[in-house]
C-alpha cells in the first residue's frame, strides 16, 4: 500500500514549505536510524536525531496513503512535524534502508481510535444543526449596518471634493479604512484599501488611475446600496437564502465555515478534480498572501478556486495553500456562492488521490471553449454585476497562439481573438506562453487564461495560468 | 453610435472624478451627452436609463449630487464591463518552435527555487532542488535568466551550471539572444551554459570567443574548450595563452590544458611550478595532479631529484662587521636558496596530488625527503605522507618518526595526522606517543591532540594510560589537567579511582574540564560524587559553584537530592552560577 505514497502528498500534508526543506535537511544529516516498515507497508517506523538526549519516536500510519498520519513525541507544534516528512521522504528516497518491522501495540491502538474517531465524525455530520446566536448575529448586522453608513459618507465624501488622490486624503482615508474592519466590513475595507494603493501608484498614468478608481468607486458604492438592502432585510428578520443575497455576504467580507455553507446548500458531492494552475500573489491591499489552486471538475468542466489567505502578520501560523499533482476525488465540498468561478474547500485529508492518467487530460481537452465568444460573453454577463470579480478563469481551446505586432494573441476556430496579457509586473506568465506556444502551438492546445478587462482601453485580455493539449500540461505562472 | 456615447459617457466620468461631482451640476458636455443619449433612447429603449441617471447628476443640487453622480458611476462601470472589447488587428504571425518545455516541478520547490533566485531566500533551496534534478522548470526561467546577471556570484554560477542546464535545449534561444562575446562575466556565463547543453554549438561560440571575446569571454572559452573543443584544441590554446600578461587569462589557459598529453604542455606546466606568484603556481600544481599525460610523474620526479641535487648547501652567516660587499653577497645567495626551496616544495606539492602519489617510486623519493636536512621540506613532506591516509603501510611509521623530529612544526604536523586517524589505524603509534606526552612538558599542543586521542585506546595500553592521566590531572598547568580530566571522563568506569582528584579539579579557578559527562560517565550511581558536589555548591569560589553545578547537571534526575540547594543557587551573586544553575535545575526536574 506504501508503494502509492508520492512526493505530492507529503507536500500537501506539510504545514508550509520551511517544515519540507527542514525535513530534507534531516535526510542530509542522516539523522534517521532504527528504520522500519511493516509487513503490510502500511507503517513506516522510525528514530531521528533531534535537539534533545534522545532520538524523537517517529511513525506514519499510511493506512489511507494518499492522507498519512504522523506521529512523533518531539515538542513541535507543527503537524506534522519535519521528523515525520522527514521519514516519508527518507522511504521515497531509499525504500530500501527500511526493514521489517511491526508497530508496537500503543501505536495500532492510535490507529484504531482514529478510525472511530472518524467513523464518528462521518456519522455525525447531519446530526447536531450548528448553533446560532441570534442576537449575536443580529448586533453584527447592526455594526455592518452603521459601517456602511459610514462608508457613504466617505465614498460621498471623496466624490464631491475632487482630487481624492491627494495624499492628505489618501492618509484620511486609510484611517477611515481601518474603522470598515472594526465594522465587520473586512471586504469594503480591502476595496478602499486598493483604491489608496491606486492613488499612491506613481507608476499609472492619470488615465489609467482615474479609470481604476472609477471602477474601485463604483464596487464601493454598490457595497453600500446592495449590502444595506440585504442588512434592513436581515435585521428584519427576512434572512434570504437567495444566492445573490449569499454573495453580498461575501462582498462584505463574510468568513464562511463549511457547515454554514453545507446547511446552506453549497455543498457538492462526488467531485473529482485535477489542478491546472496555482498561484501565490501577495496582495497589498489585503496585507495577505493570497495562494490558488486553480481546479477543474472532469465531468462538468466548471473551474474552480481553492483559495488560502494567510495575513503578512501569522503568515507562519497558517498553512500554505496546498498544490495538488495528482487528480483527486472529493466526497464533499463547500463550494462557495459566486459567479463564474466558485471557490471550493473541503475537510484536510477528505480528499483521495490518484495518479493522473491520459484519460483525465483527454476529459480536461475536451472541457475546453473551442469558440471564444461563449466565454467572453459569460464573463461580459458577469461584470454587469455591480459586486461580482473583474475577473474569470476560463478554458479556451485556440485554434492558433500567434504574435500581432508586440502582442500575443490567442485565436478560435471562428477568428475571435483574445490578446494575453500579463497582471503582474515582477513575472511574466506571456513570455511563457510564448515559449509553451513553440512547443504546443500547432496541436490547438487549451488555454487556462484569466479573463480581466484592460483600464483605459477597456479590453478584455487574457492572462495565461496554463497551456494544454491531452499529451502535455504546461503551467504558465507562479 | 451608441455604444461610442456610452463609452465616452463613462469618460466623462472619469474625468469629473478627478476634478469632483460638484462640477458635474450644471456640467454642459455631459448636459449634450443626456439629449444625445435620450434621442438615441427613442431608438435604444435601453439607453434611457441611462439617460436618466446623467440627467439626474446635471440637476443635481449641491446637496445631491454626490450620491447621483456615484450612481453614474456605478452604472458607467457596468456600461464598461458590457461594452469591453477583445481581440486585436494585424496578421496573425506564427511563433517560433521552441522547446522542449515541462512543468513537473511541485509548486513548494517551485517557489523554494524562485525565492533563491530572486534573492529573497537563500540560494540552499535552490542547491537542494538543484541537487534532486527538478529544476528544469518552465517556471523558473524568467527567474533563472535573470540571476544569470545576479551579483551573488555563487548564486548565478548555479544557475549556470546546473539550474539551466537542467531546462534543456528549450532555453538556448533565450541565451544566444542575449549572448554578447564583448560582453561580462553575466555573458561568460551564458557561453558556459550554452556549452554544457549543446557542446557542438558551444564549441564554435568558444572559438569566436578566443579570437574575438573580451578577456572575460576569453577566460570562459578556454575554459570550456578542453569539454566542448576537438581533441588537441583546448591544448592548443592553453600553450598559446599561458604565457599572456593578463594573469586570469592565463589561468584559464593553464587550466585548459587539464587534458594535454603533449610533453610541450607538460614542460609548460612544470615550469610554471618555478615562478613565485602563488596564483599561477596552484593552477598549475592543480592540472599537474590531473594531467592525463603518462610521464608526469616521472617527469616530476625526476624534476624533484634534480632539485634535491642541485640545492645549495646552507649559507653561513657573515660575522659581525664584515664588509657590507660580504653582507649582500650572502643575502642573495641565502634567497637564491630559498627560492630553490620554494621551488622544490612547489614540485612535491604537485607530485603528492597525483594519484600515483603512492607508488612504490614516489614513495621512496617521499620517505627520503622525511628526514631531509631542510626543515620546510620534511614539513611538507610529512604533509604529504599524511594525506596518503593510513592505507599505505609506510605512513603511519613514517609520521611515528616525525612524531621525534627535531622541528616542533614537524611533530605537530605528524601527531595531528595521527589524531585524524581511525584508532586502529594509529595504534602502533600509541607507546611513543604516551611516552612523548610523559616528557612533553611545555609542549602543551602536542599534549593536547595526544591526550585526545588515548581514551580510544585503553582497550591495549589501559595501565599506561590511566597512569599517564594521573601524572596530567596533577599538573600545574591548568589546561592541561582540564584535557585529562576530560579524557579520564570519557573513559569512564575505570578511571573511578582518580575521582577524588577529579573533585579536587572542580576547585580550580579556570579549569577548562567539561564537568557534566566527566562525573556521571565515572560514577554513573553518583553515592560518592552527588554528595562531594553538593558540598562543594557552598565553596566561595564562583567557579567551584559552577562547575559543581555542571557535574550534577549530568546527573539529571538522579541529582534529585541536589534540588533545594540547586534552587537556592538561581539567586547566586554571580550570573553564571546562576546560568548553570537553571540549567541543572532542568536537567534534575527532567526539563530539558
Amino acid at each position: 500500500m506504501a508503494a502509492t505514497l508520492v512526493e505530492d502528498t507529503i507536500h500537501r500534508a506539510a504545514p508550509d514549505n520551511d517544515s519540507v526543506q527542514t525535513a530534507r535537511g534531516l535526510l542530509k544529516k542522516n539523522s534517521f536510524q532504527d528504520l522500519g516498515i511493516s509487513a503490510d507497508q502500511t507503517w513506516l517506523l522510525g528514530r531521528c536525531k533531534g535537539s534533545g538526549k534522545e532520538p524523537y519516536q517517529v511513525s506514519v500510519d499510511l493506512a489511507d496513503p494518499s492522507s498519512p498520519t504522523c506521529r512523533c513525541n518531539c515538542p513541535s507544534r507543527k503537524f506534522p512535524c519535519k521528523h515525520g516528512l522527514g521519514l516519508m521522504l527518507l522511504y521515497l528516497a531509499s525504500p530500501d534502508k527500511f526493514k521489517p518491522k511491526e508497530p508496537p501495540a500503543e501505536l495500532l491502538a492510535k490507529r484504531e481510535k482514529k478510525v472511530v474517531r472518524d467513523q464518528k465524525k462521518a456519522e455525525g455530520g447531519e446530526t447536531a444543526p450548528r448553533k446560532v446566536n441570534k442576537a449575536a448575529l443580529t448586533k453584527k448586522a447592526g455594526a455592518q449596518r452603521d459601517g456602511l453608513d459610514l462608508l457613504e459618507k466617505l465614498v460621498v465624501d471623496l466624490v464631491s471634493g475632487g482630487q481624492w488622490f491627494e495624499e492628505t486624503r489618501l492618509d484620511k482615508l486609510e484611517r477611515q479604512a481601518k474603522q470598515l474592519g472594526d465594522a465587520y466590513l473586512p471586504g469594503a475595507m480591502y476595496v478602499l484599501n486598493r483604491l489608496i494603493l491606486v492613488g499612491r501608484d506613481e507608476e499609472l498614468s492619470d488615465e489609467e488611475r482615474m479609470a481604476r478608481a472609477s471602477d474601485l468607486i463604483g464596487h464601493l458604492w454598490a457595497t453600500v446600496q446592495k449590502g444595506r438592502n440585504y442588512l434592513d432585510e436581515k435585521i428584519a428578520g427576512d434572512e434570504s437564502q437567495a444566492e445573490a443575497d449569499a454573495a453580498i455576504e461575501d462582498v462584505l467580507g463574510k468568513a464562511w465555515q463549511l457547515t454554514e455553507l453545507r446547511e446552506k446548500g453549497y455543498w457538492k458531492s462526488g467531485l473529482s478534480l485535477l489542478e491546472l494552475a496555482y498561484e501565490r500573489t501577495d496582495d497589498e491591499a489585503r496585507q495577505q498572501r493570497v495562494e490558488f489552486s486553480h481546479l477543474i471538475e472532469l465531468d462538468d468542466g466548471s473551474i474552480y478556486q481553492a483559495i488560502t489567505y494567510r495575513p503578512f502578520k501569522g503568515m507562519k501560523q497558517i498553512p500554505e495553500q496546498s498544490s495538488f499533482a495528482q487528480t483527486l476525488t472529493v466526497a464533499e465540498a463547500g463550494v462557495y456562492p459566486g459567479f463564474l468561478n466558485r471557490r471550493i474547500r473541503w475537510e484536510k485529508g477528505a480528499e483521495q488521490a490518484e495518479e493522473m492518467k491520459a484519460a483525465h487530460w483527454k476529459k480536461v481537452y475536451g472541457h475546453a471553449r473551442p469558440e471564444f465568444k461563449a466565454a467572453l460573453d459569460a464573463f461580459r454577463q458577469q461584470l454587469k454585476h455591480p459586486l461580482a470579480p473583474r475577473e474569470a478563469v476560463v478554458l479556451l481551446r485556440c485554434e492558433r497562439i500567434g504574435k500581432a505586432g508586440d502582442s500575443l494573441v490567442l485565436e478560435d476556430t471562428a477568428g475571435t481573438r483574445i490578446e494575453a496579457a500579463d497582471q503582474r509586473k515582477d513575472y511574466s506568465n506571456v513570455a511563457n506562453l510564448l515559449r509553451a506556444a513553440g512547443m504546443v502551438g500547432k496541436d490547438r492546445p487549451a488555454v487556462l487564461a484569466r479573463l480581466f478587462v484592460r483600464p483605459v482601453a477597456n479590453t478584455v485580455v487574457a492572462c495565461p495560468l496554463a497551456a494544454l493539449t491531452p499529451k502535455h500540461h504546461l503551467r504558465l505562472g507562479l | 453610435m451608441p455604444r461610442e456615447q456610452l463609452l465616452g459617457l463613462a469618460n466623462d466620468v472619469d474625468r469629473l472624478l478627478a476634478a469632483g461631482a460638484a462640477t458635474a451640476a450644471g456640467h454642459d458636455g455631459l448636459s449634450r451627452r443626456a439629449r444625445t443619449l435620450r434621442e438615441l433612447g427613442q431608438k435604444v429603449a435601453a439607453l434611457q436609463p441611462v439617460a436618466d441617471a446623467v440627467e439626474r447628476v446635471t440637476a443635481s443640487s449641491s446637496r445631491e449630487i454626490g450620491r447621483a453622480f456615484l450612481d453614474l458611476v456605478m452604472m458607467a462601470r457596468q456600461l464598461r464591463g458590457s461594452l469591453a472589447g477583445a481581440g486585436s488587428d494585424g496578421a496573425l504571425q506564427d511563433v517560433e518552435k521552441s522547446g522542449p518545455w515541462q512543468t513537473p516541478t511541485l509548486a513548494r520547490d517551485v517557489y523554494a527555487a524562485h525565492e533563491s533566485l530572486t534573492g529573497d531566500a537563500s540560494a540552499s533551496a535552490l542547491h537542494d532542488v538543484a541537487e534532486r534534478q527538478v529544476t528544469g522548470d518552465l517556471r523558473l526561467l524568467p527567474s533563472a535568466l535573470a540571476a544569470l546577471e545576479s551579483g551573488n556570484t555563487h548564486l548565478a554560477d548555479l544557475v549556470a551550471d546546473k539550474v539551466l542546464p537542467a531546462v534543456g535545449r528549450g532555453v538556448l534561444p533565450d541565451l544566444l539572444a542575449k549572448l554578447n562575446l564583448q560582453g561580462k562575466s553575466a555573458d561568460a556565463r551564458r557561453l558556459r551554459a550554452v556549452c554544457k547543453i549543446d557542446p557542438k554549438l558551444g564549441a564554435e561560440l568558444v572559438r569566436k570567443g578566443l579570437s574575438e571575446g573580451s578577456p572575460a569571454l576569453k577566460i570562459q572559452s578556454l575554459e570550456c574548450l578542453p569539454d566542448v573543443g576537438r581533441p588537441g584544441e583546448a591544448e592548443k590554446a592553453g600553450l598559446e595563452l599561458c604565457r599572456e600578461k593578463k594573469k586570469d587569462v592565463r589561468v584559464a589557459a593553464l587550466r585548459a590544458l587539464r587534458k594535454a598529453t603533449s610533453d610541450e604542455a607538460l614542460e609548460a606546466l612544470i615550469q610554471t611550478l618555478l615562478e613565485s606568484d602563488w596564483q599561477i603556481v596552484q593552477p598549475a600544481q592543480e592540472v599537474l595532479a590531473e594531467l592525463p599525460h603518462p610521464k608526469t610523474t616521472e617527469r616530476l620526479l625526476h624534476e624533484v631529484e634534480e632539485r634535491v641535487a642541485t640545492l645549495p648547501p646552507p649559507i653561513a652567516k657573515p660575522k659581525k662587521g664584515a664588509k657590507k660587499e660580504v653582507v649582500k653577497t650572502a643575502k642573495k645567495a641565502e634567497a637564491a636558496r630559498d627560492k630553490a626551496i620554494e621551488d622544490l616544495i612547489f614540485i612535491l606539492q604537485a607530485l603528492g596530488g597525483r594519484k600515483d602519489a603512492s607508488s612504490p617510486r614516489v614513495l621512496k623519493v617521499l620517505l627520503t625527503l622525511a628526514h631531509y636536512t631542510e626543515e620546510n621540506v620534511r614539513l611538507e613532506v610529512v604533509g604529504l605522507l599524511a594525506k596518503l591516509g593510513p592505507d599505505v603501510k609506510e605512513v603511519v611509521p613514517a609520521l611515528l618518526e616525525a612524531v621525534s623530529d627535531a622541528s616542533e612544526d614537524v611533530r605537530e604536523t605528524a601527531i595531528d595526522a595521527l589524531a585524524e586517524f581511525p584508532p586502529e589505524k594509529r595504534e602502533a603509534a600509541i607507546p611513543t606517543l604516551i611516552d612523548l606526552a610523559g616528557n612533553a612538558k611545555g609542549k602543551e599542543n602536542i599534549l593536547y591532540q595526544i591526550v585526545g586521542m588515548l581514551p580510544k585506546h585503553m582497550d591495549r595500553f589501559g595501565d599506561k594510560i590511566l597512569d599517564l592521566l594521573g601524572q596530567l590531572l596533577k599538573a600545574k598547568n591548568n589546561y592541561v589537567a582540564s584535557e585529562a580530566a576530560n579524557a579520564l571522563g570519557e573513559i569512564g568506569l575505570p578511571a573511578r579511582k582518580f575521582l577524588p582528584q577529579i573533585l579536587e579539579h572542580v576547585k580550580m579557578a579556570d579549569s577548562e574540564a567539561d564537568f557534566e559527562p566527566i562525573f556521571v560517565n565515572i560514577e554513573p550511581e553518583g553515592t560518592t560524587s552527588i554528595p562531594a558536589l553538593m558540598k562543594l555548591l557552598s565553596e566561595r569560589k564562583s567557579r567551584t559553584r559552577a562547575n559543581a553545578l555542571q557535574g550534577l547537571e549530568g546527573y539529571g534526575p538522579r541529582a534529585k537530592a541536589a534540588e533545594s540547594l540547586v534552587t537556592k543557587l538561581l539567586k547566586d551573586r554571580d550570573w553564571w552560577v546562576k546560568y548553570k544553575a537553571q540549567s541543572a535545575l532542568a536537567a534534575i526536574r527532567n526539563e530539558k
